[in-house]
């Protein structure tokens, strides 16, 4: 009863575009992170890192890239909106790209790049890519309501 | 290395939340001119 209660809460605030964002892109998009705190919370020895920036970084073009997706099959009105979300998209795909390389980089040579520091720094970024996809989602839910 | 990732990732982060909150209020801003305007026109209808 509670339960129903609750779904019906999440229904009446969240429609139908952004469960399905939440769901297909976040949650998929969330697996290596989780994959990779699975597998450290079953291994016997810590050798292994908690936090990795490469699973951060997919987290990150995922939802970028979904975002250019939702955003190329939107209503031709809102182009100016269009253009700047893909504009931003892009830039944040090639900002990612750039810490992927640095990943690799400090993985290879630890003492070329400080491992640490990208990792925190492509966490903050995917937290942001987070916001910023949510906004998508939330104009093309709001439009598709009025429309 | 750490203070170059600390500023880069202030300014990203910066332009990306005040982006994000401007583009959440002006959504909601077009939203309630929309449902505005699509009541004013359906009262002047009946």
């Amino acid at each position: 009863m509670i339960y129903g209660q609750l779904w019906r809460l999440v229904d009446l605030h969240m429609t139908n575009v952004k469960i399905k964002w939440l769901i297909y892109t976040v949650l998929v998009g969330l697996i290596p992170v989780l994959s990779r705190a699975l597998i450290w919370g079953i291994s016997q020895n810590r050798n292994m890192d908690f936090l990795n920036a490469a699973d951060f970084v997919a987290f990150g073009l995922i939802l970028h890239i979904s975002n250019i997706n939702e955003i190329e099959h939107f209503i031709d009105r809102e182009k100016s909106w269009k253009t700047m979300h893909n504009g931003i998209s892009i830039a944040f795909i090639s900002f990612y790209s750039v810490l992927f390389a640095c990943s690799l980089l400090g993985q290879s040579n630890p003492g070329l790049i400080n491992v640490r520091s990208i990792t925190y720094f492509s966490i903050g970024l995917s937290f942001v890519s987070f916001l910023i996809s949510f906004t998508v989602y939330d104009r093309i839910s709001k439009i598709e309501q009025i429309s | 290395m750490t203070a170059a990732v600390i500023i880069t990732g202030s300014i990203l982060g910066v332009i990306g939340i005040g982006f994000s909150v401007w583009s959440i209020i002006n959504t909601r801003k077009r939203y309630y001119e929309e449902f505005m305007s699509t009541r004013r026109k359906r009262r002047e209808k009946d």
